[in-house]
């Protein structure tokens, strides 16, 4: 929200539970950290970057301890690098913090890099047309990104994406 | 430097302005020789302002008070009601019609009435003022807290929040930009409204207000302290406008782009 500090919108969640400030300073200093917001405590959105923006936006749903986190193209909207960089961040997180993520993307790089299960979904009416499971062991670094097994899940990723697009042309 | 000549050019400019059409003013005056009542020149205007200061300062303090007040409850009932109207579309479907319509009929057919039953004059000159006043603040907020972004809603929603807390962690901040316009504008409206009020009042009551002085001024031929009366009116204008919109910077410039500086 543009009218509170970086440190305020995290603390949000937590106050409208009606936590104590005193008791959340731990737990907003810890959300902070996971996303790399140290030192921006005190300020406000208007002079963040966009990449900024949705850390702001992870560590405020972090700092309620979820065991799920929904993320619907959290990252659409940004560069190719600070999406790169925040894949990363959000692996260190998920690794840190054992939750379930259920990441919704249109980018099938995005899709691989993150998952350990991908569906794909066709429209009209809404369903699941593949379910891939991607076998390779988290922690997941920058070396995946460039490994052959990458490139291999993304070949199935967009065949699948592909079929689907092509079964609704036929219709 | 280029910048700071901007701004300087931008600050000389009116004010040569105004020195040159008073300097004309009053060669006008003294070359097509007026009497001064008709029109005085505006260093006898300055002078009846320095003569008659202390009835004038006396006046002015009464409409100020009269003013504040109206602008205080204004903001007040103006804010509140908006809130009220926030919480039920049909709590608003019910009264907003009537808060038009006491803002559309003018404010000069409304204060007789109000004066025959309010024997006090000078709540019954705040309550016209404030009729002037309130509306554009309850139309400001009321807009303002509509267009609440759904999505921080639905994050509200997510976070259990209860209504009071949606409406003090997310509307009202979020309405926080209109209000302040609605209160800038009711700011000069107060001050027209009680100017209007006490015309009305007239020499009826014991009136001792601006607008009352002026009137008075008026029956007595004195043209130069009706001049001063009306400047001092002005200044007074600008002043609380001023001053309105340095308490809305303070309140927003951190966050709100109407009023921060672009840093990039």
């Amino acid at each position: 929200m543009p009218w509170r500090t970086v440190w305020g919108n995290v603390f949000l969640p937590l106050r409208i539970a009606g936590m104590a400030r005193a008791e959340a300073e731990p737990r907003i200093a810890d959300a902070l950290a996971r996303v790399g917001l140290v030192g921006f405590e005190r300020a406000y959105p208007r002079q963040l970057s966009g990449g900024m923006k949705m850390r702001v936006s992870i560590a405020r749903a972090l700092v309620t301890q979820p065991s799920l986190l929904l993320m619907d193209e959290p990252f659409a909207a940004l560069d190719e690098i600070t999406r790169a960089r925040l894949n990363n961040d959000l692996l260190g997180v998920f690794q840190a913090q054992r939750l379930t993520i259920g990441f919704v993307t249109h980018s099938v790089f995005e899709s691989v890099f993150l998952s350990d299960r991908i569906l794909v979904m066709a429209a009209r009416p809404g369903r699941v047309v593949a379910d891939i499971a991607v076998d390779v062991p988290y922690p997941r670094d920058e070396a995946f990104r460039t490994s052959e097994t990458f490139i291999h899940y993304c070949r199935i990723v967009s065949d699948a994406l592909k079929q689907m697009t092509g079964d609704q042309d036929a219709l | 430097m280029r910048f700071n000549r901007g701004r300087l050019l931008r600050a000389a400019l009116p004010v040569a302005v105004g020195v040159l059409f008073l300097l004309g003013w009053e060669a006008f005056v003294r070359i097509a020789e007026m009497p001064v009542y008709i029109l005085p020149g505006p260093l006898r205007i300055a002078s009846s302002l320095w003569e008659d200061w202390d009835t004038l300062s006396d006046s002015l303090v009464v409409t100020l008070s009269i003013t504040f007040a109206a602008l205080a409850g204004a903001s007040l009932v103006g804010g509140g009601l908006a809130v009220l109207f926030a919480q039920s579309k049909w709590i608003e479907a019910s009264l907003f019609p009537y808060a038009v319509i006491l803002q559309v009929t003018p404010i000069v057919a409304i204060a007789p009435l109000i004066l025959i039953y309010v024997r006090n004059t000078e709540v019954a000159l705040v309550i016209c003022a404030w009729i002037v006043a309130f509306f554009p603040i309850l139309s400001n907020t009321t807009l303002g807290l509509n267009a609440t972004d759904p999505n921080f809603l639905d994050l509200m929603q997510l976070y259990k929040a209860k209504r009071w807390q949606v409406l003090w962690y997310l509307r009202a901040p979020g309405a926080m930009p209109y209000f302040l316009g609605g209160v800038k504008i009711a700011g000069g409206l107060s001050l027209i409204g009680s100017v209007v009020a006490e015309l009305t009042a007239g020499t009826a009551t014991a009136g001792t207000g601006l607008a009352y002085r002026i009137l008075e001024s008026s029956y007595r031929l004195d043209i130069p302290r009706m001049y001063a009366g009306v400047v001092l009116l002005s200044v007074t204008g600008v002043v609380i406008f001023a001053g309105l919109s340095a308490l809305s910077w303070v309140v927003l410039h951190r966050w709100h782009e109407s009023s921060a500086r672009r840093e990039h």
